[in-house]
């Protein structure tokens, strides 16, 4: 039982004599700024010891205090005081600080929540949507590529790109992003040629140059030729916001030969969007143009699943250009616009165009596709029009024969959004079929008036069989 | 505070007087945490937005003298990660920006717009692209800024910055991440937001060296210059003022980098208004005759946003001259148009489609043409030249652009912020908004004139300003000054001949002059032309000069322009420092707009008419009607201003240019045509010349009764002319057989030699003011005899240099008068040497209104 101040006190210092606990640490900081007032008898020496370790006086109380000593303990107390009162204010405020970063927490919170809201209202079910797309320029000569690479000997890489001296180490390139970095889930970068083995690095910054996001990917030494995806292992969260990525080059140890090829989109007339070096816009660019790549868009801060590698017993996978399956027919389309043909295109044209009606769907049959044992499908939709309407589409596969005998709604249950002007990959998981296949293909107006300009065009199909 | 570089900033809290005690509670808590030396509370009496910033100010220079800028934080509003740090950099990397405002990345009503991306005055004065939100230099309060604490309902912020950009300082755009603006749908932004209209309306006010045609002209030169002027794919200029030589030629290459840039940046990148393809000689021959400016103007008047405008030269004898509009496309392919306009959202909507460009092909372009309104040009001596008509000039400049390597990037790249400000490509509309005009003249000059505006006194700029760096014709930069003469017709008659002289001898003393024709009349190639106008421009309407108002002291006021046209004749105007209306009273319903935008205006007052029944009207009578929108009335004649100033026209308002000879003569040219008049035999018929205009004014009545009566004593007559405010030749009719009447002449030469020939000059007007006719006779040493009419008697001092009759019986008078000379030819001798002593010329008379022009 304690009770006075003095055995308070004399308990505690028991306590943090011998090893002290969770709340007499507690205790403590309750302690701070007091001091034992006391009269009469000083308190024991173990007591005074403890608290002058704890920056605590001690302040004897006279029985009748006068002039000078009254004082001096008149200032005493009211520096005790003012200290315990700034005491105070530091606790609120510490609380303060505390509450403003739960509202910050909150309020991204909210905005990841609001997004992923949206998205899965968009979309019908976690996608990735591509929001940048910069295809590789044609020509395959060099003249479109830049060279990364390390050589141990000069400490760096060289650059082979058209234009560009050769002789400059490089190892590191930077790429201003035409979107915002809000949501970026992946990049796919293209590369022409890899020897040797390392990885590339991959950094997301914003323009203040606080680095947002990293990820890397290795490069054994077979690396194929083609599209490559730098995942990150959330998409990156917080305000939407400007931002670039930088690439490097990393040997897989310092004596490693390793050298990359990435190839370049086409010429771009914004300088700042050009591919530069690792001094980023500040210097000049690298070359015209930008480096080809896709940026896809997840949900902030949701971690993704891993992409599927097409290796060794992985199913095998083929890509058929609208030209390469049969004609398509219009099954279906509900309330179409008047003056608009719902079907357009075919085995002669560059892709399917199925135009969504005013309200419902359209939805399109692909007739015995050849295939043996089909799992799994994808096509890829571009939404052309950027003035239009946002649109969802769906995809979906049933026997060879079946397409005109069941109702394919209950089946296309995977829809994706394609934002105007944007392109988007659609997936299928349907039953496992045997043989040939009739493909179902649809659309609908997602966002907007509908407007005869609403047009997803099918510009091919991927099947696993 | 939380930020790592924060510990080079200190932070001053503002409390403006928060009834809350939790407010004043939190400041505490946070100055505990913080530290006092790095965050000062200070609370003061609530005064508002601004008072709470400038205390803030004030407190943080008045203790760190070091500090290099301050960032304006609302408590509401939340700094970006990196936002410090930033700053530093900032202020590194660009040191000649005074402060650096952030995109619009808003929370609450989230959504992330665009800051444009590039700063522009032009802009600014429209919108307010510059959060408050920004950081400043302190060079910024050195200078003396600080907000204007009694604008309390918003702009506050808005209204410092064009303070700021009147002392020469630019702030810059930031895209990294700096601030977090709360956006609630309740807020003092929106309240400011429903007062726009009050509030714009104090901004004008406040900054009407900003709001004014002069200014907006210089910016849209130096930030957007309005024009791609496109000869060939290779030879492409950009420029507002098409005389300026001081913009590049574009190759093909550069060109298209800036459209795909601003195709690529959503039109925050400029690429022009307006684009002019134009064969190259066409723009020559229009430069040379003075018409380009005009030719550019017309063109985009005619153009708007969405059509295609065209313009074709064909030959004109006589003098340039726009005709009036057709819309006849057939005709227009089958002639080749020689510049054609192409407002660049149509450029920008053609080449961001995905299918081939409609501009690429001449027959699709002209499937646009039957909504283009065309108009033929007509100048003299011009030959349609072979190679190349615009319009093929055009296809092949949109094919090369097509056909870019850069084309597919930009098509695939689209900014993702939304931009709320208007494209590059408004620029023109931005500088008429600006302006307060419809479309304006593309001439910018130095707004020397602003401190005619009541205005602020401004503040001396800081050096160097980003305009005096990087722009070749600064903003502020001092040019000639420029006046304009505008005329209903230019067949130069008298009033035309005064305006001629006068802008000849301003010419003399370093001013640029122009000849504003109000209507499609033709410019009438006289002598002297060439010397008096820098450049010639037309308000093309045909229907301005009619007097078809209600009458004001008797005269018929004119129909005014409306609207659009009245903006536009404005805007026409504007960009000139001074007006001088010639009897131009189509104009006058500008004169004021004109006036207050600080052009000096002024009119000429050549001749009192009179009508059938002797009642004075006319021009005058207008000039008293719009007195008050003119700062000077100038007048022919001593004694017209001496009657304007008996009308109650202050006397500082007027300036008398009374009348020299009408065109000019050496004095060589002078003493020979003396020296022939003095080689004549006395015995031979006196040489009785008319020269004028056959209208009842002329008192052709009377001549026609002098000419029957002196038939039988030994008179010559010649009598030249020819019908042109009203017909009265048939007056003439009986003097068939016994007069040959002469075409008139328009050289100087011809008219020097009818002078010579004539003994005597015979005016038996009706009304004159100070004829020219009688100044350029007496010259030459040919006696005027005239009827007492106007100020004629300025001139004429009877008996002595001439001889004068009473308008009643003025026709026996004249006759004895001519019989008397004839028969005495010492008499004639002494008169004729008389009239030929002399008077002042033009240089000496407009010495008064060059003083008025030149001050300050």
């Amino acid at each position: 039982m304690i009770h006075s101040a003095l055995d308070w006190a004399q308990a505690m210092a028991t306590i943090c004599a011998t090893g002290g606990a969770q709340g007499g640490d507690l205790a403590l900081a309750e302690l701070e700024v007091m001091a034992l007032v006391h009269t009469g008898t000083a308190p024991p020496t173990e007591v005074t010891r403890w608290l002058d370790s704890i920056r605590t006086g001690v302040i004897a109380l006279p029985d009748d205090p006068q002039g000078a000593d009254l004082l001096a303990l008149a200032g005493r107390l009211g520096a005790l005081l003012n200290a315990r009162l700034g005491a105070a204010r530091r606790l609120a405020a510490e609380a303060r600080t505390m509450l403003a970063h739960l509202r910050r927490d909150q309020a991204e919170l909210q905005d990841t929540f609001l997004a992923t809201e949206q998205f899965l209202y968009d979309l019908g079910g976690p996608k990735l949507s591509l929001c940048l797309d910069t295809p590789r320029a044609g020509g395959g000569d060099g003249a479109d590529l830049i060279t990364l690479g390390t050589d141990p000997s000069a400490g760096g890489a060289r650059r082979r790109t058209k234009g560009i001296k050769i002789g400059t180490p490089l190892i590191d390139v930077c790429q201003h992003l035409a979107c915002s970095i809000s949501g970026l889930a992946a990049i796919d970068i293209f590369l022409a040629k890899v020897t040797g083995s390392g990885r590339i690095e991959a950094e997301i910054h914003d323009l203040s140059g606080v680095l947002v996001a990293r990820t890397q990917m290795p490069l054994p030494p077979a690396t194929h030729p083609g599209w490559h995806r730098l995942r990150f292992d959330t998409a990156i969260a917080g305000f939407a916001r400007e931002g670039g990525v930088t690439l490097r080059l990393v040997p897989d140890s310092p004596r490693t030969l390793v050298m990359a090829q990435l190839a370049l989109g086409t010429a771009h007339p914004l300088v700042h969007l050009r591919a530069h070096g690792p001094a980023g816009p500040a210097a000049a660019p690298l070359s015209e143009a930008s480096l080809a790549l896709r940026v896809w868009r997840g949900l902030p801060g949701i971690r993704l699943p891993a992409p599927v590698h097409e290796g060794t017993g992985a199913p095998r996978s083929r890509l058929l250009g609208p030209h390469e399956v049969p004609q398509a027919t219009l099954l279906r389309s509900d309330a179409p616009i008047p003056g608009a043909e719902a079907l357009e295109g075919g085995a002669q044209d560059d892709g399917i165009v199925l135009h969504p009606p005013a309200q419902g769907l359209s939805i399109a049959l692909i007739e015995n596709v050849p295939a043996h044992s089909l799992t799994r499908l994808c096509a890829l939709v571009h939404n052309t029009d950027p003035e239009g309407p946002g649109l969802r589409v769906a995809i979906t596969a049933v026997p060879a024969g079946a397409g005109r005998l069941i109702a394919p709604e209950p089946l296309l249950t995977s829809w994706t959004a394609v934002p105007p002007g944007l392109w988007a990959e659609v997936h299928a998981t349907p039953e496992p079929i045997t043989g040939n296949a009739d493909l179902v293909i649809a659309v609908m107006q997602a966002t907007g008036p509908s407007t005869r300009t609403g047009r997803a065009v099918f510009r091919g199909v991927r099947l696993w069989d | 505070m939380d930020q790592p570089e924060a510990q080079t900033c200190a932070i001053a809290a503002i409390d403006d007087g928060c009834p809350l005690a939790e407010t004043e509670a939190t400041l505490r808590a946070w100055a505990a945490i913080g530290g006092p030396a790095r965050l000062h509370v200070i609370r003061r009496p609530n005064g508002g937005l601004s008072a709470a910033r400038n205390t803030g100010v004030q407190v943080l220079l008045g203790r760190y003298p070091q500090i290099r800028a301050i960032f304006a934080l609302d408590a509401d509003n939340r700094l970006a990660a990196g936002a410090v740090a930033l700053w530093a950099r900032l202020l590194d990397d660009h040191p000649d920006a005074q402060w650096f405002y952030p995109q619009f990345d808003l929370f609450g009503l989230a959504d992330s717009t665009s800051n444009g991306n590039r700063y522009s005055l032009l802009w600014h004065a429209q919108h307010n692209f510059s959060d408050a939100g920004s950081l400043m230099r302190r060079s910024l309060f050195d200078a003396g800024l600080r907000y204007d604490e009694t604008l309390r309902h918003g702009y506050e912020d808005w209204d410092l910055w064009l303070r700021a950009a009147r002392m020469g300082l630019r702030g810059h755009p930031v895209a990294a991440p700096m601030l977090h603006y709360r956006k609630r749908p309740e807020s003092m932004l929106s309240g400011a937001q429903d007062r726009d209209g009050h509030l714009r309306a104090q901004l004008h006010e406040r900054h009407a060296w900003l709001f004014h045609p002069k200014t907006a002209l210089a910016l849209e030169q130096a930030e957007t210059p309005r024009f791609r002027i496109l000869h060939s794919p290779d030879q492409v200029r950009a420029f507002t003022d098409p005389l300026s030589n001081a913009d590049p030629v574009m190759d093909a290459d550069a060109f298209a980098a800036e459209v795909w840039g601003w195709c690529a940046s959503g039109g925050e990148r400029p690429a022009g208004a307006l684009w002019i393809a134009a064969r190259p000689t066409a723009w020559a021959a229009l430069r040379d005759a003075g018409a380009l400016r005009f030719a550019l103007w017309d063109l985009e008047r005619r153009s708007g946003q969405t059509r295609l405008a065209t313009l074709t030269l064909t030959d004109a004898p006589d003098g340039p001259h726009p005709h009036a509009l057709a819309h006849d496309a057939a005709g227009l392919c089958a002639e080749g148009a020689d510049l054609i306009a192409l407002p660049a959202p149509m450029a920008r909507s053609a080449l961001e489609g995905a299918a081939r460009p409609w501009l690429c092909d001449l027959d699709t372009l002209w499937a646009h043409a039957p909504t283009a309104p065309h108009r033929m040009f007509g100048l003299p001596n011009w030959t349609k030249p072979t190679g190349p008509g615009a319009a093929q000039i055009l296809a092949e400049c949109v094919n090369a652009l097509w056909m870019h390597r850069m084309r597919p990037a930009a098509q695939r790249t689209r900014p993702w912020r939304l931009n709320w400000l208007p494209p590059t490509e408004a620029s023109a509309a931005m500088a008429r908004a600006t302006a307060g005009s419809g479309v304006l003249y593309p001439s910018p000059s130095a707004p020397h004139a602003l401190p005619r505006i009541a205005n602020p006194a401004p503040t001396p700029r800081p050096q160097p300003t980003p305009y005096s760096q990087s722009t070749p014709g600064s903003l502020w930069a001092p040019r000639q000054r420029r006046v304009c003469f505008v005329v209903p017709i230019a067949e130069f008659g008298g009033a035309e001949t005064v305006a001629r002289n006068v802008a000849q001898a301003l010419r003399k003393v370093g001013f640029e002059t122009a000849l504003c024709i109000l209507g499609p009349h033709r410019l009438r190639r006289t002598d002297g032309l060439a010397c008096a106008f820098d450049e010639v421009l037309w308000f093309p309407e045909p229907s301005l000069q009619r007097l078809e108002g209600p009458p004001y002291a008797g005269t018929a006021l004119p129909r005014l322009p409306e609207g659009a046209d009245a903006a536009d004749l404005f805007g026409l105007l504007a960009g000139f420092d001074a007006l001088i209306g010639c009897h131009a009273a189509g104009a006058l319903g500008v004169f004021g707009a004109l006036q207050r935008a600080g052009v000096r205006t002024a009119l000429y007052e050549h001749v009192h008419e009179r009508s059938a029944y002797g009642r004075p009207q006319g021009t005058p009578m207008l000039a008293l009607a719009w007195e008050a929108a003119v700062d000077k009335i100038l007048t022919c004649s001593a004694g017209l201003a001496t009657w304007m100033q008996a009308q109650g026209v202050p006397g500082e308002k007027l300036i008398a240019l009374p009348n020299a000879a009408g065109y000019p003569m050496t004095s060589g040219q002078i003493t020979a045509a003396l020296t022939r008049r003095s080689t004549r035999t006395p015995d031979g018929p006196l040489h009785a010349l008319f020269m004028g205009r056959f209208d009842r004014q002329k008192g052709l009545e009377r001549l026609v009764d002098l000419v029957q009566r002196t038939q039988d004593a030994p008179v010559s007559w010649r009598i030249v002319g020819k019908a042109v405010v009203e017909d009265a030749t048939a007056d003439l009719a009986p003097l068939a057989g016994k007069v040959t009447i002469e075409a008139p002449v328009f050289t100087d030469a011809a008219r020097t030699d009818l002078y010579t020939w004539a003994d005597v000059l015979v005016m038996p007007s009706r009304f004159e003011g100070l004829p020219l006719g009688v100044l350029e006779a007496q010259r030459c040493g040919a006696v005027p005899i005239a009827t007492r009419t106007g100020q004629i008697e300025e001139a004429i001092s009877d008996g002595i240099d001439g001889m004068l009759v009473d308008q009643t019986g003025c026709v026996p008078a004249m006759e004895a008068i001519l019989r008397s000379l004839a028969a005495d030819r010492a008499q004639l001798g002494r008169l004729s040497t008389a009239a030929a002593r002399p008077r002042p010329d033009w240089d000496q008379i407009v010495c008064p209104l060059v003083d008025w022009l030149a001050a300050d």
